[in-house]
């Protein structure tokens, strides 16, 4: 919707339009030019009425004081006045009554005290008024002050007397009023106010008498003085009001000043009152001459331009033939009627411009109209003055549609393609050559269509710019081309950057055209960075065992023109350094002729997967070490249960006979240090499941370092969170790990240093390198500065006897990997020659997390009763009974549970119950411990049941409450083992 | 066939834009200044005492000259419009009827306490704000009206110049009573009578008659008194002082607060030395608004500080906050609830209102040494000496600093 073009007015109203201004402003500007006249010419009367009246009212007082203080100088000076005194003198009626009479005044000695006074204020004598102002300070004329006999404003005229007396006359400035009261300014009605001021600003004179009375000090409230303007005159401010002043100082006394002030609204009244009386007769001049032009400028201009324009509003110069103008019109000047002869004139050379025209539009139509592009022109309006008809075409309008929709242009492009098309379209008044552009259109059928658009700047034969000729070609078919060579171009990119191996491909000459998001990671080229560089160069791999250079595959490709898998794993090298070993293969890139075009480069990282395939066959190899071990160990310790237990009975029984004592104990110590070497493997072989209970790790750890680190030269830090987790662990056998773990890192310092034990919680991931499940763990790290252990070593160091050491016998470390795998976790080491080592443990952390220390059960008293002994080895039995017998117990044995069930109960029935039964757990060919324990619990649920293994790989070993029983008794063990146990259970 | 049209077309736009232009010319002189407040003082200025209202008068102008130059009452200026009661009754009343009907909304004033009670029923009764600081008589105390003053009342000073005499083992006195000022000189000494046991010799006079001073001084003496209690004006105060010094006596004399200006020194000089007066008014202050006020008095006015300026620009600091709190046009009765409602940091301390418009501040003994007023000692509220204190806090520092 286009808004109506505005209609300028017609002439005549423009013309009195521009009178009435003229008019105005020239009553404005005379007006103001009388005001300032008269404004002048009234600050010169008032400058010179008022300096007049301030030189007099000057003569006046100065004369006043001057004929009164001479005067009275001349009296006190004369002959007379010495011989009758001074005062008496001035008083003496006859001759000078005129001097004083109507003033107070009295006469002071030379302290100043009153000897002498005017009549009435005689009880004032004697005053001392030594302090008083107006006497100390001894001018010959005081300023303006109450007096204190009369309360008078006065000024103190002083006289000093030939005596050293002083005469005081209090002059009241009613005298002065008096003088000049009758004093008027001429002008301004009377209005001009004139006062007079001293020094200080007190009122001297004032037409308002209540000022002088009160001594104002108005002065003080006459403020925003100006500076005087060339007639001498003054501004002021006093009570909100201004003041034009003049202002000059009196001749005497010296300090006061004559003002003359008149307020300025008075003056603008008395200005604007001047300026009115002449504005009437002004604004009746400018009115007659002014409708005088008025009527000259519509006779002679207005109106018969006025025809003029209304006869040529008849005329169609396309249709009629001239001469065309109405003989009647008004042409009585030269200039109108040379228009009306020239106007005919145009009418006929329109007319055969009109028909080249015709002629010419016809050439264009034939060219246009059958050109497949829609072309137009828009003009600088925007307003479609052509449109070729093979828009219809394009866009289902027609070219009539377009030509009355100015706007149907840009309503047919799609929403989201206007912000690039409104900016071009909107500039079509710019005459600037404009950008192709590429934009979709909406057709008239809804569907969507590209349209490439081009436009220039039309201009006519004087260059002026006319509009813009546009050209819109329908470009769908090849934008959906396009479309389709990127999406798929967009595909392989996101296939190739989403797959989990690295991708390189090369060009013919083996440099880089695509590297993928995995490769640029294992490179540590970016694409943009390894685009056009030799595939050597940015893949650099080795020997993985010679570390020698690997032929790149391009050019083995490239070479023999075929697929390539390498065999031998390499080692890549990152940019950064870092190493990876990687399988690759590779393969040339064929064209839609077959022929060679590039060569493409698949690889993938396997350094974990190679890791994790050499901790399986660890693993395995380790268990089945233990496997064997932990038979042997079996074995043997049944034997050494015999053993030692024999020789504790013979110890407990021999007594004091010291001879064969030390034998005793030489074989004890060497069966107890076979015991441990048997827990050991035991242990390894998975024989020793840990008996695991809630376990505050801090606290551990901080016991088993402090009791193994004791009397050592090596110094260990504890940096232990603050809130570690607990651990479900079996204390004694994780205190064992750290232990061992110590003593390796405190012997690979012979010459000292530190140990650092240090402890935090981890919370372990999915598919985590440790191949732990995922959740929260314990990580422990063992630290030393040793010497490292060779990396030839590293993989055997969790071996079974495997050590480096002269002393070691390599089960230390052996066990440590049992024990912590045993309980879920995982053991690792880290070492560098020369360096240290560091062995690092993770344990799966309590849901309940931290615990503190739980408290040691109270120590039972010993007591007394029958006990029964089950075992099928007759000579563990047997030391048992003899054990038991010798500890006070009555012993009874059994070889496997059916006896022990017919026992027991036989007992039972007799009224001798077992106080406990010592149950055997692995009874070859008959019923074991845990099957005999559920029995004899049936039977007797109060019975007192004891489990007695060499080795905890059951779990009625390692959870033996949840089978019955009430403690353990681990083999091999001695007459104080026993006892330790039957105490705590039997109380 | 156009021209009537068009002429008095012509003549309409022409009358149009003149009258546009008149009244855009006048609109700059209408004023932009916010209403000004009006507030009235009404003192002595020309009768007996003068001298002495010109101070209070300059320490009151110099106040609304003060808060003007910052900004006013929330934007609106303070206009003072300044009467002489000329210290007559008629006067008193014509000037406050003629501030009244001139639309203030307070009166200060007026310089005595005599005047004062002539004013008060005319000033309160139409609803118009008196608030004085020259005012001690007891008969305007205890009342919950419109009537403030600044100035503790002759109950408090009779009470502590009986004090006075008692420590000073002084058993009979002679009192000089201007009956005048009947309402503050009777009064004064019905209250110290209330608290003395000692002999009071009463002399009185009319300050608007003509006065035989040898006379009075006479009287004076003829009871043998121990000291001199003036209860007149400073110029009374220092010609009766120079009559009895003229006539031998040597015993102390006692003034009050309305002797408090320097005329009593210039007129009586050296009779007056050793005088001691009982006030409320320390000679100086150690604050920013006692240095400020000093300061800005000296080279505006070029006069000192004194008791009665001090006074009066005190009057103007309180005004000033009360009603910078409330809305504006100020009214007595907000002004009123302003001054109860609030405490008053001032160049002479801070001052609180009672509910009945009263104040209770510190005593001065203050004297006359080498010709200048000094404080002697300081009492307290009840007339008591009080302990010597710590440097105050400076009340001014906010305002001042």
């Amino acid at each position: 919707m286009t808004a109506e073009p505005k209609v300028p007015p017609p002439l005549a109203r423009r013309v009195n339009r521009l009178l009435a201004l003229f008019f105005v402003l020239g009553l404005v500007l005379v007006s103001v030019k009388v005001a300032l006249v008269e404004m002048r010419q009234l600050k010169l009367n008032l400058a010179q009425a008022m300096s007049t009246t301030a030189t007099t009212c000057s003569a006046i007082i100065a004369d006043y004081f001057t004929r009164n203080q001479s005067r009275i100088r001349s009296y006190l000076n004369d002959a007379t006045a010495r011989k009758e005194g001074a005062v008496q003198h001035l008083l003496s009626r006859h001759r000078h009554q005129a001097a004083i009479a109507g003033d107070l005044f009295y006469v002071l000695d030379q302290e100043q005290r009153i000897i002498r006074i005017s009549a009435g204020f005689e009880s004032f004598i004697g005053l001392d008024l030594g302090n008083m102002p107006v006497i100390r300070a001894g001018h010959p004329i005081s300023p303006v002050h109450q007096s204190m006999f009369t309360e008078k404003s006065v000024i103190t005229m002083l006289f000093p007397l030939d005596n050293g007396q002083t005469l005081a006359i209090e002059k009241n400035l009613d005298d002065v009023r008096y003088l000049i009261r009758h004093f008027r300014i001429p002008g301004l009605g009377g209005q001009v106010l004139f006062f007079i001021l001293t020094g200080d600003g007190t009122v001297v004179y004032h037409p308002d008498r209540s000022l002088v009375e009160s001594r104002a000090r108005l002065g003080l409230s006459m403020t925003d003085w100006s500076e005087p303007d060339s007639f001498g005159l003054q501004s002021f401010r006093l009570d909100h009001t201004r003041y034009l002043a003049y202002r000059q100082q009196l001749e005497l006394p010296p300090s006061w000043t004559f003002y003359a002030a008149i307020p300025y609204p008075v003056i603008i009244r008395h200005i604007l009152r001047l300026v009115a009386i002449q504005a009437v007769s002004i604004c009746a001049t400018l009115l007659a001459m002014i409708i005088l032009l008025n009527w000259l400028i519509n006779r002679y201009l207005a109106r018969p331009i006025s025809d003029l324009a209304e006869a040529l509003a008849g005329i169609n110069p396309f249709e009629d033939k001239g001469p065309l103008l109405p003989p009647g019109l008004r042409t009585d000047t030269r200039e109108l009627r040379q228009i009306v002869e020239a106007m005919d004139s145009m009418v006929v050379r329109v007319g055969e411009a009109k028909e080249k025209l015709a002629q010419s539009e016809a050439l264009f139509r034939m060219v246009s109209e059958f050109s497949t592009e829609w072309i137009f022109w828009r003009a600088t309006d925007g307003r479609m003055v052509y449109t070729s008809p093979s828009c219809e075409e394009i866009t289902g309008y027609t070219a009539e549609e377009f030509q009355s929709r100015k706007d149907l242009i840009e309503r047919i492009i799609l929403p989201e393609d206007r912000s690039i098309c409104m900016g071009h379209f909107r500039d079509h008044q710019d005459p600037r050559p404009h950008n192709p552009i590429e934009y979709r259109i909406r057709t008239r059928d809804g569907r969507i269509r590209w349209i490439s658009h081009v436009c220039r700047g039309i201009y006519d034969s004087n260059g002026n710019y006319l509009g813009r000729r546009g050209s819109n070609r329908d470009i769908t078919a090849r934008k959906e081309a396009e479309q389709q060579l990127a999406m798929e171009k967009e595909r392989l990119s996101v296939t190739l950057r989403s797959i989990g191996d690295g991708v390189i491909t090369t060009d013919m000459e083996g440099n880089v055209v695509l590297v993928n998001r995995v490769a640029e990671q294992l490179t540590g080229w970016s694409q943009e960075e390894a685009a056009g560089h030799p595939l050597a160069e940015i893949f650099r791999l080795v020997h993985r065992d010679t570390g020698e250079r690997l032929p790149c595959p391009a050019r083995t490709i490239l070479g023999k023109k075929q697929r390539i898998e390498q065999e031998e794993h390499g080692i890549l090298t990152c940019r950064n350094g870092r190493k990876h070993l990687i399988a690759d293969t590779a393969a040339p890139i064929h064209d839609q002729d077959s022929r060679i075009i590039g060569v493409v480069l698949v690889f993938r990282d396997i350094t974990d997967r190679e890791r994790l395939e050499n901790e399986a066959i660890k693993a395995q190899r380790l268990e089945s070490i233990g496997t064997l071990a932990g038979g042997i160990a079996h074995d043997f310790n049944n034997l050494l249960t015999a053993i030692l237990g024999n020789i504790s009975l013979l110890h407990h029984h021999l007594g004091q006979n010291a001879g064969a004592r030390d034998y005793l104990l030489a074989a004890e110590q060497a069966s107890l240090r076979a015991r441990d070497l048997t827990r050991q493997l035991l242990t390894f072989s998975r024989g020793g499941a840990p008996v695991k209970q809630l376990v505050a790790m801090d606290r551990l750890l901080r016991e088993a370092a402090d009791l193994t680190m004791r009397g050592s030269n090596v110094r260990h830090e504890l940096r232990i969170a603050a809130d570690l987790w607990s651990a479900e662990v079996d204390p004694g056998q994780i205190s064992q790990v750290i232990g061992n773990l110590l003593i390796n890192a405190d012997q690979a310092m012979p010459g000292g240093g530190v140990i650092t034990i240090s402890a935090d919680n981890v919370t372990l991931a999915d598919n985590n390198l440790l191949l732990l499940p995922p959740g929260p763990y314990v990580r422990i790290r063992v630290q030393d500065q040793g010497t490292g252990i060779a990396p030839q070593h590293l993989e055997r160091i969790f071996d079974p006897y495997f050590t480096t050491k002269s002393e070691g016998n390599g089960l230390g470390l052996a066990s440590s990997y049992s024990i912590i795998r045993n309980h879920k976790g995982v053991i690792s080491v880290e070492s560098e020659p020369g360096v240290g080592s560091t062995f690092t443990i993770h344990l799966p952390a309590s849901q309940q997390r931290r615990l503190e220390a739980a408290q040691e059960p109270p120590r039972p008293e010993p007591g007394q009763g029958r006990i029964l002994v089950m075992d099928d080895e007759e000579m563990i039995r047997t030391l048992c009974m003899g054990i038991l017998t010798s500890l006070g117990y009555e012993a009874a044995g059994t070889a496997d549970g059916t006896e022990t069930l017919q026992a027991y109960s036989h007992a039972m029935d007799n009224g001798h119950p077992f106080a406990a039964v010592i149950l055997d757990l692995t009874i070859p060919g008959g019923m074991g411990g845990r099957e005999t324990a559920r029995r004899l619990l049936e039977l007797d649920p109060d019975a007192c049941l004891i489990v007695s293994s060499g080795y905890a790989n059951d779990m009625a070993v390692s959870e033996y409450r949840k089978f019955g029983f009430r403690a353990i008794l681990v083999k091999p063990y001695q007459v104080g083992d026993v006892a330790a146990v039957l105490r705590k259970v039997l109380n | 066939m156009h021209s009537e049209p068009h002429a008095r077309r012509f003549l309409f736009s022409a009358l149009l834009t003149t009258l546009c232009l008149a009244l855009a010319l006048l609109a700059p002189s209408c004023s932009r200044e916010k209403k000004p407040i009006r507030i009235g003082l009404a003192i002595n200025l020309s009768g007996d005492g003068g001298p002495a209202a010109e101070h209070i008068r300059d320490g009151v102008r110099l106040g609304v000259e003060l808060v003007n130059s910052r900004g006013g009452i929330n934007g609106h200026p303070l206009e003072l419009l300044v009467r002489d009661d000329r210290n007559d009754p008629e006067d008193i009343l014509a000037v406050d009827q003629d501030l009244i009907n001139r639309g203030v909304v307070v009166i200060l004033g007026h310089s005595i306490s005599q005047n004062t009670l002539v004013a008060y029923p005319l000033v309160t009764g139409q609803n118009v704000l008196l608030f004085t600081a020259y005012t001690a008589t007891s008969q305007l105390s205890g009342r919950d009206d419109l009537f403030f003053r600044t100035s503790v009342d002759t109950t408090v000073y009779g009470r502590a110049m009986a004090g006075l005499f008692r420590r000073q083992g002084i058993t009979r006195i002679s009192a000089l009573l201007d009956l005048d000022n009947a309402s503050f000189s009777e009064d004064y000494l019905r209250q110290i009578a209330a608290n003395y046991s000692g002999a009071i010799h009463r002399v009185s006079f009319h300050a608007r008659q003509e006065t035989d001073w040898n006379r009075i001084a006479a009287l004076l003496l003829q009871a043998d008194p121990q000291a001199v209690v003036m209860l007149a004006n400073y110029r009374q105060t220092a010609i009766v002082a120079q009559k009895l010094r003229q006539a031998g006596c040597r015993i102390p004399f006692y003034a009050t607060l309305w002797d408090q200006s320097p005329s009593l020194i210039h007129i009586g000089g050296r009779a007056v030395e050793g005088i001691r007066i009982l006030t409320f008014i320390a000679p100086e202050y150690d604050n920013n608004q006692y240095r400020t006020f000093s300061r800005l008095l000296g080279r505006r006015y070029l006069r000192q500080p004194t008791a009665k300026s001090m006074r009066g620009y005190e009057m103007i600091q309180i005004l000033a906050r009360a009603m910078r709190s409330i809305p504006f046009p100020p009214t007595a009765d907000a002004i009123r609830k302003q001054l109860l409602g609030d405490s008053f940091p001032t160049l002479l301390g801070g001052v609180r209102f009672s509910k009945d418009g009263d104040v209770e501040r510190p005593l001065y003994v203050v004297t006359v040494k080498n010709g200048r007023f000094v404080t002697e000692q300081v009492l307290t509220p009840a007339g008591d000496p009080a302990p010597p204190l710590p440097p105050a806090a400076d009340p001014g520092m906010a305002h001042d600093g």
